[in-house]
């Protein structure tokens, strides 16, 4: 009754059909004589190409897919990307404010910039204003510092928390801004109804 | 350290920019940068992008080369280029076009190895969905926003090269100009293929003809030219084949001896760019990160690929058991275990609550002889067995072998003298046809 053809087939694409030639700086990709590379080309010049084909018939499958899912990121596996991508540091030539500011815009900074290349760091002045680092994190968030009258080294406390931060609005007071520990996946035990186990009795 | 000095300490990766501007003087690496553009051709269209020039001095850019860990091999003007849409910059030569091609196989070939040695008996249309949700274009554009990549909000050569450069699709919602229709609603002009022959019949798309004609996710191709009744190649990628032309590859000429391809011949002659189709910031994210792993594999071979596979797709969760939907559960079942040769599948009740209620439960197991292939819970006894069917079904298909003996073909692949042999993997004969 059963009749499935099943034929597997995966082409791998070899190295040798592209040669990188890096001129000025653009790259372009240049093909060499090999047979696969016509399927390149032309795949290439159609915006679509086909390394891998896998074949299967069959007449008729039941089984049917609930739309586009996505699979998640997961915190923790992976690759650890840094959530904070920008540091804004505004110092005022003028005020007494900034004096902590400037020396560490002069002292410190490059340092700190070397050590974390992850954050793009950017310094502008505010005349007339406290000075403030500001940081924008990869969820879209920015959290802001005033640091008037602080020292280099407290200053450099402050950036190096902002570097370290997640972004993450902090609220602990109310219960649905609490740190909540979420599950990708359901609970073993089930979701309690009255209904069910031992008679509730009133 | 000044602050001029701050300005010119442009180091490799810890870009530092002022908005003050300061009288710098030239370092060494501007002036080679000056050298080597002397053999630079300049586009004489209308250029949408920032050049390539800038990718150097860019602090975003080099941030996001250090924040995701990218090799040193890998350039920041090639990093610079994946971010560049053709809807901005048509010419291949300097658009992510021909780098997304390439990482679009590669990242579907790892994907597609990957779960057909972890999961053989996946039936093809699972297989089909896993594959778009690990490579599929919404999920990589997901990934370019967790890595905090932005897109310029429009084009232009003076917008920051660290960023996606793209143009916008305008929505469809929106009101066409001078018409009182939206833009959805306007006759389009322009059609687009999807490679299958005799298109304008609207054919059914069986399983067969998806693989065949349909891209790696079993999607409708859109990129290619709407095809006519016969001259429509055979399939998507196959190479077209002109008389006149005479190309090394197809030449008839077998006497002449094998001449090495030009360089350029895939190219048009005159190369005739015309105004590039705008995008939205999904398709461009996804090109964009297919674009950095084609880049990361010409630059850094293949185990930084695989590595950048590893460690931003095949990280992610997916919950395969959610992606099935059986209509006919318990006839699958026992067609599978008559192909099998195993019992027949009965349904036991293993224990039940308040079947007198309004609120019962039946626990039913499907059993094949002594053994139990799945149980499940129902509010009444043909939904129990239902469930306790379609668990064994699942439970089936989602079998993986031990993990020291998957391997994948990826890993055996030119190194046939290293000693690392290739293990046999199980090839599953399909799904149950009903």
């Amino acid at each position: 009754m059963v009749d499935v053809v099943l034929e597997v087939e995966i082409v791998v694409e070899s190295k040798e059909v592209f040669k990188v030639l890096a001129s000025a700086s653009a790259i372009w990709i240049e093909a060499l004589e090999h047979p696969i590379s016509s399927l390149y080309l032309t795949s290439m010049r159609r915006g679509n190409g086909s390394i891998t084909s896998i074949a299967t018939t069959h007449r008729r499958s039941t089984i049917d897919h609930d739309g586009p899912g996505i699979a998640r990121r997961l915190k923790g596996a992976g690759a650890f990307v840094l959530q904070c991508k920008r540091l804004e540091f505004h110092y005022c030539d003028w005020a007494g404010s900034s004096r902590g500011m400037n020396a560490f815009l002069q002292t410190k900074l490059p340092a700190f910039a070397r050590e974390n290349p992850g954050v793009e760091v950017s310094v502008s002045p505010r005349p007339g204003k406290h000075p403030v680092i500001r940081g924008h994190f990869i969820n879209g968030r920015e959290k802001a510092i005033c640091v008037r009258n602080m020292t280099p080294h407290e200053i450099l406390d402050k950036a190096l928390y902002m570097r370290s931060n997640s972004g993450e609005k902090m609220n602990k007071g109310t219960k649905a801004g609490r740190n909540v520990v979420r599950s990708n996946n359901e609970s073993v035990r089930g979701v309690w109804d009255p209904y069910h186990g031992t008679a509730f009795k009133v | 350290m000044t602050r001029d000095e701050i300005h010119d300490g442009i180091c490799r990766r810890g870009v530092i920019t002022l908005n003050i501007s300061g009288e710098g003087k030239e370092d060494a690496s501007r002036v080679e940068e000056k050298r080597r553009d002397d053999s630079y051709q300049p586009f004489t269209g209308n250029l949408n992008a920032p050049s390539h020039r800038e990718a150097l001095r860019s602090a975003k850019l080099s941030a996001l080369h250090a924040r995701l860990q990218l090799p040193i091999k890998l350039p920041l003007q090639t990093l610079a280029r994946c971010l560049v849409d053709p809807s901005v910059d048509p010419r291949p030569g300097y658009n992510n076009e021909p780098l997304s091609i390439l990482g679009q196989e590669l990242l579907g070939y790892y994907t597609a190895e990957w779960l057909m040695t972890k999961y053989p008996r996946l039936p093809m249309p699972i297989l089909f969905a896993a594959q778009y949700a690990y490579v599929g274009s919404s999920a990589l554009s997901a990934m370019r926003a967790e890595w905090g990549v932005e897109a310029v909000a429009a084009p232009g050569p003076e917008v920051d090269p660290g960023l996606l450069q793209l143009k916008r699709q305008i929505p469809g919602n929106a009101m066409a100009e001078g018409e009182q229709m939206r833009i959805k609603h306007m006759p389009q002009a322009r059609r687009v293929g999807s490679g299958r022959r005799n298109e304008e019949h609207n054919y059914r798309r069986g399983m067969s003809s998806r693989i065949v004609y349909d891209d790696q996710f079993g999607d409708l191709q859109t990129t290619l030219p709407v095809s006519t009744s016969d001259d429509t190649s055979p399939y998507p990628s196959a190479p077209i084949s002109r008389p006149d032309e005479t190309t090394p590859f197809f030449s008839q000429d077998t006497s002449s001896e094998h001449r090495p391809p030009p360089s350029d011949w895939y190219l048009p002659a005159q190369p005739t760019y015309e105004d590039p189709t705008a995008t939205t910031l999904e398709a461009a994210s996804a090109t964009f990160v297919r674009a950095l792993a084609g880049a990361l594999y010409l630059h850094a071979g293949t185990p930084a690929a695989k590595h950048f596979h590893t460690e931003h797709v095949l990280s992610r969760h997916l919950p395969l058991h959610t992606l099935f939907n059986f209509a006919h559960p318990t006839r699958d079942l026992s067609r599978l275990c008559a192909r099998e040769g195993f019992e027949p599948p009965v349904a036991r009740l293993i224990s039940e609550t308040g079947r007198l209620s309004r609120t019962p439960v039946f626990v039913v197991g499907v059993f094949s002889g002594n053994d139990k292939l799945g149980e499940g819970a129902g509010a009444s006894l043909n939904e129990g067995r239902v469930r306790a069917a379609a668990a064994a079904l699942r439970a089936w298909y989602l079998y993986s072998p031990p993990a020291e003996e998957i391997m994948r073909p990826s890993e055996v692949e030119g190194k046939a003298g290293e000693g690392k042999k290739w293990k046999s993997q199980i090839v599953d004969i399909g799904e149950v046809i009903t």
